[in-house]
């Protein structure tokens, strides 16, 4: 079946990980994504994160998690020589996207100005920490700074911990998955006005994206949030996080009728005719004791029986997994989350990486190749743009690619 | 300019934060989103995380933070009469939204098959925690569930809390930007191929493609991650956060290349030669100690006074932001990210939200209106669809709108 993006190009600059993120979702759904890296050097990701065995042929699996489907080539843009390439690269391209410090790749000659007078109807995609204006404008930003300058971490945590990031980089991802809902909107946009434009994708955007509930409860009602540890941002007792047995399960159980069935999967109904536990109100005005009273009753069993006994009474509830329960969860067998795929030039086997968020009953995301190693494809994408085999061993020897 | 989806119909059924923020977002580049809501009830987040007045009002800030642009109707669709309205909505529907729990709106008569009936090339998007198919299929899933089942919570924290939830919803906000990309993606499709779909989006597959860079090093070496509290996934000493004289400050510094400017900064040039410093298998290797000397120094000045001076040498660090601190931020007022607009019938002034996480040059996300207040857009709505006055009035009595 068709894909949305067959015969869709898109050059991308970007590296590390909120660009390669977006550019992947794309290459999930059939566009041919065309990696440009520095000769040598290429994506920071291919090192970091990384086992030390991978970081050695520059296959770190945190690089190989976002790059799938994609084609690599090394150029050196700042070669004279580079310049002819990039132009028959840039002719035929759909998007363009590009991750560089405010400024640098308009030096480089690659601007959205340069590039909308090769192309037109180009969908040119700045991914940066803060955007291409402003004060902040061009500075670093890594995940940790912006989980950090969002407030994000100002509401995760306890009073004793202080404020604490989450192990992910949710701000990252999010700005990736941003970034392909934005391209993908301007593809579908120029296909209705023949236009192109200029996208400008901020971190820091995405992460006050990612607060949503929160900074509109800061915004329109003048709450401001406590850090309250793995209580719920709706503050009810009933939400939160307990040991049980043998481990720990999260509950979220926020309104009257759930609060009903919760009692009667704990074999205790007359408890949710407790005033405490009543109403919205009640379980956020005595948020303390109705925690303890449930964490109580929590506590007499394993985190399977409850997970069968509030599950089968359709209490939302889940186990606390490590990586490896997460593995064993019999759901992903379900789902197409997780892709397995040959193992890329120089390592052996399989390689397992997750893909996109969702299933399509046309045109399915599908992985079919591994993250390429550096320059896997500059051969292969230089003779398509018409060079033949002695111009592109004579940039190699040029050190231009 | 024109936006991407004016001109585009989307039906939403869905409720809470996921499916409401993906058709949320479409609503910003222009498309007519009709929120679908049972009569009195309304979308449960209308009363939750609320004051007591907003909460009567059936706007809380958590639920206008997601729905604005949008046209709100009533329609009870369980009542038998209801059916002739959905026919008609759907009839001109491009996108239809929901997110029950799994089987219940095919049992309501709307299943994608029958949908396809009406409009063959709709885009039927089912939001769910789990997914359409496997054995949690159908099971209530909040945020908080999601956090813990996608082991999340088992890589946040530090070794004294335990696994640690974040304080907003990652899982719920990244669903639906995943449903939002993966909407657009078969809008454009659908232009090419003339086909519509059914998009299956979950909150676990969501919340696992946030991890990608985690689970990524898990399925590779098979190691669990510890809890490490503020200490950046890449486990280098240089990147954590820190206390300074009058806060906290973020610094993710992990290429050596930074390390050594780091340390200058620092008025500490001796470290660029230690060992424990000079690579980042030192770095990770001494993570304890390089954490402590760099935190010896932070503390004696403060945050502003280390933002400036680690910031202009283009190091990525960042303030430890209140939401309070995060709206004096100089560089929001370059951002796009937050919008005012008269506040919805009810309530007085003006209200601020935040918008989409990206900038366009043409056709840019706009906030146009607030949510709409429950049934707002009734009478309006089934007038352009063809009911006259009389017969809007007869659905009312019998308790159908």
């Amino acid at each position: 079946m068709t894909q949305a993006f067959e015969g869709i190009r898109v050059i991308d600059f970007s590296q590390v990980l909120a660009g390669p993120f977006a550019a992947g979702q794309l290459a999930l759904l059939g566009a041919d994504v065309i990696k440009i890296e520095q000769p040598g050097v290429g994506d920071q990701m291919r090192a970091m994160m990384s086992t030390e065995e991978l970081a050695e042929i520059q296959l770190a699996p945190a690089y190989l998690g976002v790059n799938t489907n994609k084609r690599a080539i090394t150029v050196d843009l700042k070669s004279a020589a580079a310049k002819d390439i990039l132009h028959r690269l840039l002719a035929g391209a759909d998007v363009v996207i590009q991750n560089f410090k405010g400024g640098v790749i308009d030096r480089l000659g690659y601007g959205y100005e340069d590039v909308r007078a090769i192309k037109p109807d180009v969908i040119y995609c700045s991914i940066s920490g803060y955007g291409q204006q402003g004060p902040m404008a061009g500075k670093a930003a890594y995940d940790g700074a912006i989980q950090a300058a969002s407030g994000m971490m100002s509401v995760t945590g306890t009073p004793e911990s202080g404020p604490l990031r989450v192990g992910y980089m949710p701000v990252d991802i999010s700005t990736g998955i941003t970034a392909s809902y934005a391209i993908a909107s301007a593809l579908f946009r120029r296909s209705r006005t023949g236009e192109g434009q200029h996208l400008d994708v901020a971190m820091l955007d995405s992460a006050m994206t990612m607060l949503n509930p929160v900074i509109s409860n800061y915004l329109i009602a003048d709450m401001a949030p406590e850090r309250v540890g793995n209580a719920s941002p709706t503050y009810q007792g009933s939400a939160d996080t307990w040991a049980t047995k043998d481990g720990h399960v999260q509950m979220t159980v926020i309104t009257n009728s759930m609060i009903k069935k919760m009692c009667t999967a704990f074999d205790r109904p007359e408890l949710a005719d407790d005033p405490r536990f009543a109403t919205d109100q009640a379980r956020v005005d005595h948020k303390d004791e109705v925690n303890a009273e449930i964490g109580a009753i929590l506590a007499t069993e394993t985190t399977a029986v409850w997970m069968q006994r509030l599950g089968a009474a359709g209490v939302p509830v889940g186990p606390v997994h490590d990586m490896a329960a997460l593995m064993d969860f019999p759901q992903l067998e379900h789902r197409g989350i997780l892709m397995t795929l040959p193992a890329p030039k120089g390592m052996e086997g399989e390689i397992t990486v997750p893909g996109a968020g969702f299933h399509a009953s046309g045109g399915e995301p599908t992985g079919k190749t591994a993250g390429p190693v550096l320059g896997q494809h500059t051969d292969e994408v230089l003779s398509e743009l018409g060079y033949d085999a002695n111009a592109i061993q004579a940039f190699r020897d040029d050190g231009i690619i | 300019m024109t936006q991407a989806f004016e001109g585009i119909r989307i039906i939403d059924f869905s409720q809470v934060l996921a499916g409401p923020f993906a058709s949320g977002q479409l609503a910003m580049l222009g498309a007519d989103v009709i929120k679908v809501e049972q009569p009195g009830e309304g979308d449960m987040m209308r009363t939750t995380m609320a004051n007591n007045k907003l909460a009567d009002l059936k706007l809380s800030p958590g639920f206008m933070g997601v729905n604005a642009n949008k046209r709100s109707i009533t329609v009870d669709l369980k009542h038998p009469k209801a059916n002739e309205i959905i026919h008609r909505l759907l009839a001109d529907a491009d996108v239809l939204l929901e997110n029950f729990k799994a089987g219940v709106i095919g049992r309501l008569g709307y299943g994608y098959d029958e949908v396809r009936a009406i409009k063959p090339d709709i885009i039927y998007c089912s939001v769910s925690g789990y997914g359409q198919q496997g054995p949690m299929a159908g099971k209530g899933a909040f945020d908080g569930a999601i956090q813990a089942v996608s082991g999340m919570m088992g890589i946040t924290g530090t070794p004294d809390s335990g696994p640690m939830r974040a304080g907003y919803m990652p899982a719920d906000i990244s669903t639906g930007i995943t449903a939002a990309f993966a909407i657009s993606s078969a809008l454009f499709r659908r232009t090419h191929t003339g086909e519509g779909q059914h998009l299956d989006v979950s909150m676990l597959d969501s919340a696992m493609t946030i991890m990608s860079p985690n689970l990524n090093k898990f399925l590779a070496t098979r190691e669990e991650p510890e809890l490490v509290g503020n200490t950046s996934p890449t486990f280098q000493g240089t990147a954590n956060t820190w206390p300074t004289k009058d806060g906290y400050m973020q610094v993710s510094v992990i290429t050596d290349k930074m390390t050594a400017t780091l340390v200058h900064a620092l008025g500490k040039p001796e470290w660029g030669d230690d060992p424990r410093f000079a690579t980042s298998q030192g770095r990770v290797e001494h993570n304890d100690e390089v954490k402590a000397l760099i935190g010896e120094v932070l503390a004696g000045e403060t945050t502003a006074h280390w933002i400036e001076k680690l910031g202009s040498e283009g190091i990525p660090t960042a303030p430890v932001n209140s939401l309070t601190q995060l709206m004096e931020f100089p560089q929001l007022e370059h951002r796009g990210i937050l919008a005012t607009v008269p506040a919805p019938p009810g309530v007085e002034g003006d209200l601020t939200m935040t918008t989409a996480g990206f900038h366009a040059s043409d056709g840019e996300p706009k906030v146009t209106s607030a949510g709409p207040r429950l049934g707002q857009h009734t009478d309006e709505v089934l007038a352009e669809l063809g009911y006259d006055a009389a017969a809007i009035e007869a659905f009312r009595e019998d308790g159908v709108i």
